[in-house]
């Protein structure tokens, strides 16, 4: 690249600013960039002339668990105590009805009163599902992000302390007589992804969660052994 | 709908983005949510043009208020406009995401569909930017052709190959189309 004739690197710190560089050609623009002041402010003038071609994006809808992930992962709020462990009573998904009612109920409604007058009409996107994985005490702990056809995308928003012989496992329920699905073991707080392929479907009000485990994942297979940590059902965005 | 959003662009005109990035350097969160609700669902907006994925686009609005949040400090107005500084920030995560080769790459045609591109219209589109910048006219001014390549290059965030398939043209002459749009668009702004 010829970073000496200002023609040149005028129009080269367009193509970058753009977003027009091939992976190699950005490489070496960028291990330019803090050397060369030229170059750095011909860029600094190219995202000024341009950033308001941006605005012709059409503003879309912000969930309101957007904001709470920025919050926690920068600590505005303090962090919540993990939840106090309690020994599992009966099997998982018969008492799914008990946190169907109640506060799960009033978490999807809160939501959804929330996004019902926004701007469904801008841009439709296809139908991003968002749940909000909740311990016990009803504080955030993860955030499932889920589209048709598309990798499911779990993201922490807390961060779990795991034994060395224990496993976080994620799980999702979408009907009670195929009983529940494992969508494989998770690492404490690291984000994770689960090929679509993997869901035995999509739709609102379904049930994730993540179950503490022996080391390497439920032993029963089919269904959780451990305790649920964090649950939660999708609603649509 | 109409109501809330021209509420929302008459708000614009009030609000001191290089104020507001002041006190997010000094630690001030309350700073950060004013922007935060000033700009999230346009900023939104932005991402999901240039990767197409609602999910994606919630991940890097989340990292550009990190970003915004730890780098404050070094925004100096002096060199350029607050909320340019904010839109640069996002634009960049969202090129990072799909410029970085080593994330999953699923094919996105189905998605690409799904939302139109500046291409469809780029003079209508351009009417959603406030006629106080002075790029919009300059843009306006440029031929279709440069116009809409450097469109989709910035807008939608296509490759110099992914314009030339769009526009069904040459890879070399949209490579000058682009290089010939931006002289013009600097020397009309300058």
């Amino acid at each position: 690249m010829n970073f000496a004739d200002a023609e040149e690197r005028d129009a080269l710190a367009g193509e970058y600013v753009l977003g027009l560089l091939t992976r190699n050609e950005r490489a070496e623009f960028e291990r330019e960039l803090p050397r060369n002041r030229a170059l750095a402010i011909a860029v600094r003038d190219w995202e000024e002339r341009l950033w308001p071609v941006s605005t012709v994006a059409a503003p879309v809808r912000v969930s309101p668990a957007l904001w709470a992930w920025i919050e926690r992962d920068l600590g505005f709020v303090r962090a919540m105590p993990r939840p106090e462990v309690e020994p599992p009573r009966t099997s998982w998904w018969q008492s799914l009805a008990f946190w169907r009612t109640g506060a799960m109920i009033a978490t999807a409604a809160a939501l959804l009163v929330a996004l019902v007058p926004a701007m469904r009409d801008i841009v439709a996107p296809p139908v991003t599902y968002i749940a909000v994985l909740e311990a016990p005490d009803r504080s955030p702990g993860w955030i499932v992000q889920a589209t048709a056809g598309r990798p499911v995308r779990l993201t922490p928003l807390v961060s779990d302390t795991v034994g060395a012989q224990q496993s976080l496992q994620f799980w999702t329920l979408i009907d009670k007589a195929q009983g529940p699905v494992s969508l494989g073991l998770v690492e404490p707080n690291r984000a994770k992804t689960v090929p679509h392929k993997s869901l035995p479907g999509l739709k609102e009000g379904q049930l994730f969660e993540i179950t503490l485990e022996p080391y390497g994942g439920s032993p029963l297979k089919t269904r959780p052994s451990g305790k649920i940590l964090y649950k939660g059902l999708t609603v649509a965005q | 709908m109409a109501a809330s959003l021209s509420l929302a662009a008459s708000s614009l005109a009030g609000f001191d983005y290089e104020a507001a990035l002041v006190r997010c350097a000094r630690g001030e969160q309350r700073a950060l949510k004013e922007i935060y609700d000033q700009e999230a669902s346009r900023l939104l907006g932005v991402a999901l043009r240039i990767v197409r994925r609602r999910e994606v686009a919630n991940e890097v609005v989340h990292d550009a208020f990190l970003q915004i949040w730890q780098k404050a400090s070094t925004f100096d107005s002096a060199r350029g406009s607050g909320r340019g500084w904010i839109y640069t920030v996002v634009r960049h995560r969202a090129l990072n995401y799909i410029r970085d080769d080593t994330r999953e790459t699923e094919l996105d045609t189905e998605a690409i569909e799904q939302i139109p591109d500046t291409a469809d219209d780029p003079l209508a589109s351009l009417e959603r930017v406030s006629s106080e910048h002075a790029i919009r006219r300059c843009l306006e001014s440029l031929d279709d052709s440069k116009r809409t390549s450097v469109m989709l290059a910035f807008v939608d965030g296509y490759t110099h190959e992914q314009v030339a398939e769009r526009l069904a043209t040459p890879l070399g002459t949209v490579k000058s189309w682009i290089r010939r749009g931006l002289a013009a668009l600097k020397a009309c702004l300058e």
